[in-house]
């Protein structure tokens, strides 16, 4: 049973259904997970260490993993709408000086 | 209710530097404690970094954890003192996720098993506060305090060890910018008064970007010679702001540490007509210079 671990702590507590899920579940690919389920999943690691619930060194490795797809992602959507920006701003129907 | 307005007896390099920069902005952030409402996360990241750090370094070089699991605490230590902040658009890469990804960079780049710089004699996160000959308004010694982060033995010779956060690439001149710092003179002279024979320091730097971490590392050291000019200034130092104290004023900079890091914090203060009515606009906070995190804001602005 997954179990809150602190440095000085010597009686590891119980922790939480949800977080004991996440803990125990086998881990998925981090790239077969949907943006907002990565989101969701990081979400969580973040809530566990608020409540002090200690995430062990394979959920960080996969907590990594998500983050590097997340801004990967991220990145992608900006040169995305950035190139659709400049398609946009681009000057259009231009005449040719021979038809003036 | 105001602040009461007192003159620490203890200070240390912050708070010396601050001086040198602007004897008012010392007198508003030591005397007055006060500072910019909001928390920096700057110094959220970098504390925060220090105590992952810390854990990982005592579990494993202490309590004979495993690095494997001693990196580990050492990262949730570190998640955990970050909290739920939420940085601002333009700090994003000093967020929660960075932190983690900042982390777990510096453990691979130097892996606690096999990293060839140890603590010397488990000093890790090593404090220390000494009289200095100065005299504080009180009539007792000013006190000079300062906290390593580690003292390490390296190649057989004793060094300081002080890991930085930044969230520039490193320049050019990252390694040579140490020499004549005086957060590491201080360090030094400070364990000398131990008897212990450090002369070097020893600098880890994380830079921390948006789209990814780097990491290096430069070397300083301090000869005697720059010890002792460096003590008889911060004698002359703490004489000044002692014979400040007694004027009742403190002097203005008016010159580029008001303008430089983006504008000293306190520029509205030291503008208006009335700067007693400004002080409200600050958050008040307690700063003590032996805690890891010297900084601790106690209540926002009014």
């Amino acid at each position: 049973m997954p179990e809150t671990q602190e440095p000085n702590s010597t009686t590891p507590a119980a922790i939480p259904g949800q977080y004991a899920e996440v803990l125990t579940d086998p881990l998925p690919p981090a790239a077969s997970l949907d943006p907002s389920t990565r989101i969701a999943r990081i979400q969580l690691y973040k809530e566990m260490r608020q409540k002090g619930i200690f995430v062990p060194p394979e959920h960080l490795r996969f907590a990594i993993e998500l983050i590097t797809l997340d801004r990967a992602n991220k990145a992608s959507e900006a040169r995305k709408s950035s190139t659709s920006a400049k398609k946009a701003s681009a000057p259009v129907g231009i005449p040719n000086i021979e038809d003036l | 209710m105001p602040n009461p307005i007192t003159l620490p007896q203890v200070i240390d390099s912050t708070m010396l530097v601050t001086w040198r920069a602007c004897p008012r902005k010392f007198f508003l952030s030591f005397c007055h404690n006060l500072a910019p409402a909001g928390q920096s996360v700057d110094l959220l990241f970098g504390g925060a970094v220090a105590k992952g750090l810390e854990v990982a370094r005592k579990q494993f070089f202490i309590a004979g954890d495993s690095a494997q699991h001693a990196q580990a605490l050492g990262i949730n230590a570190a998640l955990e003192f970050y909290g739920d902040f939420v940085p601002t658009e333009k700090k994003m890469a000093k967020s929660w996720e960075g932190l983690l990804l900042c982390m777990d960079g510096y453990f691979r780049h130097w892996p606690l098993a096999t990293d060839p710089v140890k603590p010397y004699k488990n000093a890790i996160e090593f404090s220390f506060c000494l009289p200095m000959q100065a005299l504080h308004p009180s009539g007792q010694p000013w006190m000079y305090a300062g906290r390593f982060d580690m003292i390490a033995e390296v190649d057989g010779l004793l060094h300081g060890v002080d890991d930085k956060t930044t969230g520039n690439s490193f320049s050019p001149g990252w390694s040579e910018g140490w020499a004549l710092r005086n957060q590491f003179l201080g360090y030094t002279w400070g364990a000398q008064q131990y008897g212990l024979p450090v002369e070097r320091m020893l600098v880890r730097g994380m830079s921390v970007l948006k789209t990814k971490c780097d990491y290096t590392q430069a070397l300083a050291h301090f000869p005697h010679h720059l010890l002792d000019r460096w003590y008889h200034q911060v004698q002359r130092d703490l004489e000044a702001i002692t014979r400040q104290w007694n004027e009742g004023y403190f002097d203005y900079n008016f010159g580029d540490t008001c303008s430089s890091f983006g504008g000293c914090a306190f520029n509205t203060v030291c503008s208006a007509g009335d700067p007693e009515a400004w002080l409200s606009m600050f958050a008040r906070r307690d700063w003590d210079p032996i805690r890891q995190n010297p900084e601790v804001v106690k209540d926002a602005a009014a």
